[in-house]
């Protein structure tokens, strides 16, 4: 035992015990948490993949989410729904800080905007999803079935559309974001604090400097409301609130800069606190305001709109060029799930603030350089030797020329990608459920355990991959159930022998405490032996993610899948000769599998926090 | 009867084990003790005497061959079952996924106490042995002395009248040790009725601590002598300089050097 030779220094009160054994403790270097940089990333990702799902008219190519809006894989759709739900409620779970205010009226207002921008786009997207209903159609009283054709045109037009319904929604975008860092940097949950705590009969505090930052944020949020309708083109056409306005577009556009520059002003503690990263964190969500109070005034005085300009068109006409009378509606409904978006794009951010640990991505980049070098030295020497040697395209492609060829066709591998994942993960959640069952029961049942237990370990040992074309046989080669009952078989053992293997490697005296309480089995089976069989377990389910993916991709090699399954359509390009998208299937499959392992270790330190290779020095 | 309880009580206990070459080893013989209420008693010997070996037949973490032992009037079975004791290892043996406080929740988990009751209890066993502070953290976060008051404050927590302890702080140094021990004293000074078996190899320790030292001898383990500790209490500092204290390791020591030739 290390620990014993601790306490040779003597120290003589607690607190002194404590210092030495932070410095002594030799721990091995302890894995860095990087769930929440895993899970704000995610967020971010399915955050851009869900906004082109929701959005009813991104009809065109676009970059990300194309390959998810296809209507036929409604399970795709859900999927990526409950990514981002699941990314999202770890980023808000991972943060410890922010759940300690929870008992303050601050921090709980806080709170609830936070997770409010996420809940309310979340929201309209469950009913994008799973209602076929934008809510925001239903407000403008369109059929949500004719909807999408009202806006359908010919491919030619729709070519010509595409940049100018993109800078619309970006606007939009743009708006949503504003709108949040707006009421961010307004805080009004601080000045509800300062209200009910104000004493009036104290006359030292005045209550002026509060009435005043509420003022000028109250005049920012419809002075907001007034621009947004103002400069985005879509509500040109419209008359109301903003028409009252339309020919004073510049002394609103200058209230605006007023009222902001107001706001910023009067709260002084925002500069003062920049040293601090709440301090920080304020002054970046409120860079989203400034770009919004931006763009207005370059469209009143620059004449160029920053959202136009990075579509790169005419930001006199772009909204002329989408509107006919009928499309106007449709229009605004999508803008507004843009406008929520916008709002969601700002909670995650918040939440995720990347800001707050450089520290930990400056010591991961120094740590990692050695790795991060071989790697782009490999990538260089693939690229110039098949160059300098001049290796045929069929033998070896460049990676310059996969990667071409992999954002061409993704939205085909997104699809057989998805086919073949839910493959891997059926046959995966099956599998480990079966072999961690069958392996407690084992544990318990020692008959049982001596019957199994040897065979279970020589199989294996056996290819199993290697039964798939029998499999083809037993389950029918076009059904999925033959490529998931592979997959299955491949996690059982693992997972099985993983479990006795932990259930049963308890140290006695950890079982004789138990008994000394007259604990029943079950107890000590629920409070030590499962425990103690967590890191067991969660090994073998790291090990059987590699195993699923192989599983799922080789049965594929047998035929009986759609054209685009990626086992299907490595095996089937390469024969073509096509090798680029023979690679690019594999870069996807890697991109899986990979992230089917972090997702099973982001689980893993969830569950069992306490384990060895997650120690850090820090208490 | 005595006016003082027997709240121990064994008769003629023999252990027997047979070794894995087939080898009947005789691990106890004839064992005769009397433990009262509220006594502090150490069994000391040298390694293999089944000093152990006998704290163990008494927890009922395994069966003697035959024999008679009693607890509280009834059999160490139906002690176990009754939660009659707590009992301290020679190794803190804390559940690593456990925090400190959930450590010493532990037992009274499974003793079905309410939440509320938990949390009390659990609070003032770490009090007792000073390590409120830490309540949070996990048992690798504290150091082997540390580790050792949990486990002491969890066999505490159900409020046990008797505690055994094996070598509880076999594996710590002099001056942990020497803390742990005036602190046990005191733990045990506050509970009038809690009777300690403590089993140890340490004659000074043994001396400082007991009312009563258990000198035992090895193969097979049996008592060889029982020496009353005639110190006053509370012990502290200054019955380690006394001359009584030196008399009664000296005591141990003969006897024991006895037992070993």
């Amino acid at each position: 035992m290390s620990e014993q030779a601790l306490d040779i220094a003597t120290p003589t009160t607690t607190l002194e015990m404590v210092q030495i054994e932070v410095e002594e403790l030799e721990t091995p270097t302890p894995r860095p948490d990087l769930r929440r940089e895993a899970a704000g990333l995610m967020a971010l990702l399915f955050l851009v993949i869900t906004y082109h799902i929701q959005h009813p008219f991104m009809l065109f190519r676009v970059q990300f989410g194309e390959g998810f809006r296809d209507v036929r894989e409604e399970g795709l759709q859900a999927a990526m729904f409950i990514a981002l739900l699941a990314s999202s409620l770890l980023l808000i779970g991972s943060w410890r800080k922010f759940w300690d205010e929870r008992d303050q009226l601050v921090g709980r207002l806080r709170l609830a905007f936070v997770i409010g921008g996420m809940a309310l786009y979340m929201l309209h997207l469950f009913f994008v999803i799973y209602q076929d209903t934008n809510v925001f159609v239903r407000l403008y009283g369109l059929d949500p079935v004719v909807f999408a054709e009202e806006l359908q045109m010919g491919k030619k037009e729709a070519g010509e559309l595409a940049a100018p319904m993109k800078a619309l929604h970006g606007m939009a975008l743009l708006g949503g974001i504003g709108l949040a860092s707006a009421i961010y940097l307004w805080s009004p949950w601080e000045s509800v604090r300062r209200y009910t705590k104000f004493n009036f009969d104290n006359k030292t505090s005045s209550i002026w400097p509060v009435v005043a930052k509420d003022a000028a944020a109250v005049a920012v949020l419809v002075l907001w409301a007034i621009t947004y309708l103002q400069f985005n083109p879509l509500w040109r056409q419209e008359s109301g609130l903003a028409d009252q306005f339309r020919d004073q577009q510049s002394l609103m556009a200058l209230l605006l800069l007023l009222a902001v520059g107001l706001l910023f002003i009067i709260q002084r503690d925002l500069w003062s606190d920049y040293a601090t990263t709440t301090g920080r964190l304020r002054i970046t969500v409120a860079l989203g305001l400034a770009i919004f109070v931006l763009t207005v005034l370059g469209s009143v005085w620059g004449d160029s709109n920053l959202i136009a300009d990075y579509y790169d068109v005419d930001p006199a006409v772009y909204g002329n060029q989408v509107f006919t009378a009928e499309r106007i509606e449709p229009l605004k409904a999508a803008d507004w799930g843009a406008v929520l978006a916008g709002m969601a794009l700002v909670s995650v951010i918040y939440l995720w603030s990347p800001w707050e640990r450089l520290r930990l991505y400056a010591k991961l980049l120094r740590q990692n350089i050695a790795a991060i070098a071989t790697a782009v030295l490999v990538l260089f020497a693939w690229e110039y030797g098949v160059r300098v040697f001049e290796i045929q395209q069929f033998l070896l492609p460049k990676p310059t020329v996969i990667w071409e060829t992999f954002k061409e066709i993704y939205p085909n591998l997104i699809a057989g990608g998805w086919f073949t994942f839910q493959n891997a993960l059926r046959g995966f959640a099956v599998g480990c459920a079966a072999g961690i069952f069958t392996g407690i029961i084992s544990a318990r049942f020692l008959r049982f355990s001596k019957a199994v237990l040897p065979l279970a370990i020589a199989a294996n040992a056996v290819p199993i991959i290697a039964f798939a074309p029998i499999a083809n046989a037993w389950f029918g080669l076009t059904s999925s159930d033959s490529k998931v009952a592979i997959v299955a078989v491949l996690c059982y053992f693992p997972a099985m022998i993983s479990t006795v293997r932990g259930l049963t490697s308890v140290e006695p005296i950890q079982i004789e405490l138990m008994r000394s309480y007259a604990a029943s089995q079950l107890e000590i089976f629920w409070h030590v032996r499962l425990p103690n069989a967590l890191p067991f377990i969660f090994s073998a389910l790291k090990l059987a993610t590699t195993l699923a993916m192989i599983g799922a991709i080789v049965s594929e090699y047998f035929g009986g899948t759609p054209n685009t399954a990626l086992g299907f359509k490595i095996k089937n390009d390469a024969a073509l000769l096509k090798m680029t998208e023979s690679w690019s299937a594999i870069i996807m499959t890697s991109l899986l599998g990979i992230g089917f392992y972090t997702f099973i270790s982001m689980m893993e330190r969830t569950a069992m926090p306490w384990y060895r290779s997650f120690r850090s020095d820090s208490r | 009867m005595t006016a003082v309880q027997d709240i121990i009580s064994i008769k003629n206990l023999n252990k027997e084990y047979v070794s894995s070459d087939g080898k009947v080893v005789r691990a106890l013989q004839n064992i005769n003790l009397d433990i009262h209420e509220g006594e502090f008693i150490s069994l000391i010997g040298p390694s293999g005497c089944g000093k152990s070996t006998l704290l163990r037949l008494i927890a009922d973490l395994i069966q003697p061959t035959n024999g008679q032992l009693t607890i509280n009037g009834h059999s160490a079975h139906e002690a176990r079952e009754k939660r009659e004791y707590g009992f301290v290892f020679q190794s803190a043996t804390l559940y690593d996924w456990r925090t400190v406080i959930k450590n010493v929740q532990l037992p009274l988990e499974v003793m079905r106490y309410s939440r509320k009751e938990r949390d009390k209890r659990a609070h003032e066993m770490l009090k007792l042995v000073d390590l409120s502070d830490f309540a949070e953290n996990y048992p690798w976060q504290l150091s082997g002395g540390m580790q050792q008051r949990v486990s002491i404050a969890r066999a505490l927590a159900f409020e046990p009248n008797l505690l055994l302890m094996d070598e509880p702080f076999g594996a710590l140094d002099e001056m942990t040790r020497e803390r742990l021990n005036n602190e046990l004293l005191d733990i045990w000074g506050k509970i009038p009725s809690m009777t300690v078996i403590f089993v140890t190899h340490n004659i000074s320790e043994a001396v400082y601590l007991s009312s009563r030292v258990v000198v035992m001898s090895p193969r097979p383990g049996r008592i060889s002598q029982i020496v009353d500790i005639d110190l006053p209490r509370p012990r502290g500092p200054e019955t380690l300089d006394s001359n009584d204290y030196f008399h009664y390791i000296n005591q141990v020591r003969h006897l024991l050097r006895e037992v070993h030739d």
